[in-house]
Formats: structure tokens, C-alpha cells, sequence
């Protein structure tokens, strides 16, 4: 081979080198545009709510075997301003428990504490709560209530609306 | 030059292992961004939930449903919804649009995935159940976020 070819296959190979500068800038580019773009993803999770038909009124966090009817319990949030107000508990045979002001989060993790839960292999009906709650309550709020139930074992937790005579009542108390 | 092949060498930098380390930046990038899905509103600040449980990535039949602070809903490149008439008519649409394409059963078995604004209230969220379930739709799933630390 002759030192000139050789030369030249040298310059040859040094061209090919060389191009790859445009696609790396082009790559820079790219990888300019996702970074700005990137937003990292939220941990999500997600509650399952079956709604009931129209007549009923509602929402429930599990399907409902009509059958065999399990205990009820109703938590009450009256609110005028977004935060809970006035928390009230009732129990199917008593007259709603106004709950302390100061702590009442407290006080109703209390009262669900107490409340006899089946085993989960049992065959009895698990008890159901609603939450009933005023319009103008905020829904992390509501996610706080409905927390605090689900996390003292009531799987099925259903969301109803305050009726408008209850928040009469509420507003006289 | 002292020594090498010759003097018109001119040294270059070896480029291919910084073009492989962004492609792999790049490649990154690329398949985060599509994880997060154009139905996802990021404004939305959503509630957090210790409860939550981890999403079901398998669920296809879904609808997203944004709420903002103020109770406008937020679909899929569409303008916000402001008024409940206009909110009722969407999802009716939606339902029908279903119904049309995949069959009333399925259009049914649908999931509608509230993602509400901490800051919204009761009344923006029971607003929308209601509408879904007068349109047809019997499926409804709050999304909230997880505190660090809780999975």
C-alpha cells in the first residue's frame, strides 16, 4: 500500500469520526426538552366507590348484599367554612353523640375503635358507616374522615350528602 | 510530534461513550414521560389518603375526571366545565360516546376516576358522582396521594 493511499484511508476514517458532533447535539437537544418537560409522577393510589342506584342516594366503598342487613353507623360533618364544624355519631339505636370540639378526630377514632369488627373469615355482615356531609366541607376533610374510618377496619364506607333539614338542625345547636 | 504515525494527527476526543450515556438520559426521559398519562391533570393537588391502595395499571375501560379547587371538571383536552348543566351534559355524552363504541355492558362497567382538588369541596365531588351515575355509570374511583413513606 502506498504511503498516499494510506494517508488518504486515515483522513477517511477521521471524517466518519467526525459526524457523529451533529447527532450528539441533536441527542443534547432531545434531552434538553424531556428534562425541562419532566415532572416526576405523584405516588397515586386509589379508593374504589360503587354507586348505588338512583334512588337510594349515596356512595359505597363496597357492594351491599341487602339480605342480611349489618349494623349502621353514621358519622355527621357539619361544616360552613370547609373544616369540620360539629362531628356527630350515631349508632342504629341511639340518638347521635355530639362529639368534643377540641379533639373530635380523636374521640371518633375512639368510638370506631370500640365498635366489635367480625374476623375477616367470619361469615357475619361486616358493619357499614356512612359519612354524611355538608356540601361546603373540603374534601381533604372528608379524605381525613374517611381515613380514619377505613383505618379502624370499616371497609365499607359510604358518602351521603346532609340533608337540608339536618343542617338546620346543626345550625341551631 | 514525537511520536505516533505522523504530524498532521490531529487528536480528537473519543465521543461514542458520552453519545451512549445521553442516549441512555434520552431513553429515560422518554419512558417516565410516557408513564404519566395526558388524561392526568399535574395541577391538581390531590388529597392524601393512608388508605389508598396501589392503582390497577390493568383497568382499560377508564374515564379521568379532573376537579379543580374551584369545581371546574377538567376532561382530556378539553376546556374546563364550569357549570353542573354542562357537567351533566358532558357525562351523558361520554356515556353515550361509550355506549356507542363498546357496547352499553362495558359502557356500564366503566370506571370514573375522580381526581378532586384538596381544596374543592364535598358539593364538587358528590356533584360529579351523581351525574355519572345519572348518565349510567356505576364505577367510581377517588384517587389520593399516598403520604411518603406509606408505599
Amino acid at each position: 500500500m502506498s504511503p498516499r493511499r494510506k494517508k488518504r484511508e486515515k483522513q477517511l476514517e477521521t471524517n466518519i469520526n467526525q459526524v457523529v458532533t451533529p447527532m450528539l447535539d441533536m441527542t443534547f437537544q432531545i434531552l434538553f426538552y424531556f428534562v425541562i418537560n419532566f415532572k416526576a409522577p405523584i405516588s397515586e393510589g386509589q379508593i374504589d366507590l360503587n354507586l348505588p342506584p338512583e334512588e337510594t342516594g349515596g356512595t359505597s366503598s363496597s357492594t351491599l348484599d341487602t339480605e342480611d342487613k349489618p349494623d349502621e353507623y353514621r358519622v355527621t360533618a357539619y361544616s360552613t367554612a370547609g373544616t369540620i364544624d360539629l362531628l356527630t355519631f350515631k349508632t342504629k339505636q341511639f340518638e347521635p353523640e355530639t362529639l368534643p370540639e377540641k379533639n373530635m378526630l380523636e374521640a371518633l377514632q375512639a368510638r370506631l375503635k370500640a365498635i366489635p369488627k367480625p374476623a375477616p373469615d367470619s361469615k357475619s355482615k361486616p358493619p357499614v358507616l356512612k359519612i354524611e356531609c355538608a356540601k361546603a366541607l373540603k374534601y381533604s376533610e372528608l379524605m381525613q374522615l374517611m381515613n380514619i374510618c377505613r383505618e379502624q377496619g370499616f371497609k365499607d364506607v359510604g358518602i351521603i350528602p346532609l340533608a337540608a333539614v339536618a343542617k338546620k338542625g346543626a345550625a341551631n345547636q | 510530534m514525537s511520536h505516533g504515525s505522523g504530524a498532521d494527527d490531529i487528536p480528537e476526543p473519543n465521543l461514542t461513550p458520552l453519545l451512549d450515556l445521553v442516549m441512555q438520559l434520552v431513553m429515560f426521559f422518554m419512558i417516565i414521560a410516557n408513564f404519566v398519562s395526558e388524561q392526568l391533570n399535574q395541577n391538581i393537588q390531590l388529597p392524601e389518603a393512608t388508605t389508598a391502595v396501589p392503582i390497577d395499571r390493568e383497568k382499560d375501560d377508564i374515564v379521568v375526571l379532573n376537579i379543580t379547587d374551584n369545581g371546574y371538571l377538567i376532561s382530556a383536552e378539553e376546556d374546563p366545565i364550569d357549570s353542573p348543566n354542562k357537567i351533566k351534559r358532558h357525562l351523558s355524552d361520554l356515556y353515550s360516546f361509550y355506549k356507542d363504541s363498546k357496547g352499553e355492558q362495558r359502557a356500564k362497567q366503566m370506571t370514573i376516576i375522580i381526581r378532586g382538588d384538596r381544596n374543592c369541596t364535598f358539593d364538587h365531588i358528590y356533584r360529579v358522582m351523581k351525574e355519572a351515575r345519572g348518565a349510567g355509570f356505576s364505577n367510581v374511583q377517588l384517587r389520593a396521594t399516598k403520604p411518603k413513606g406509606n408505599g
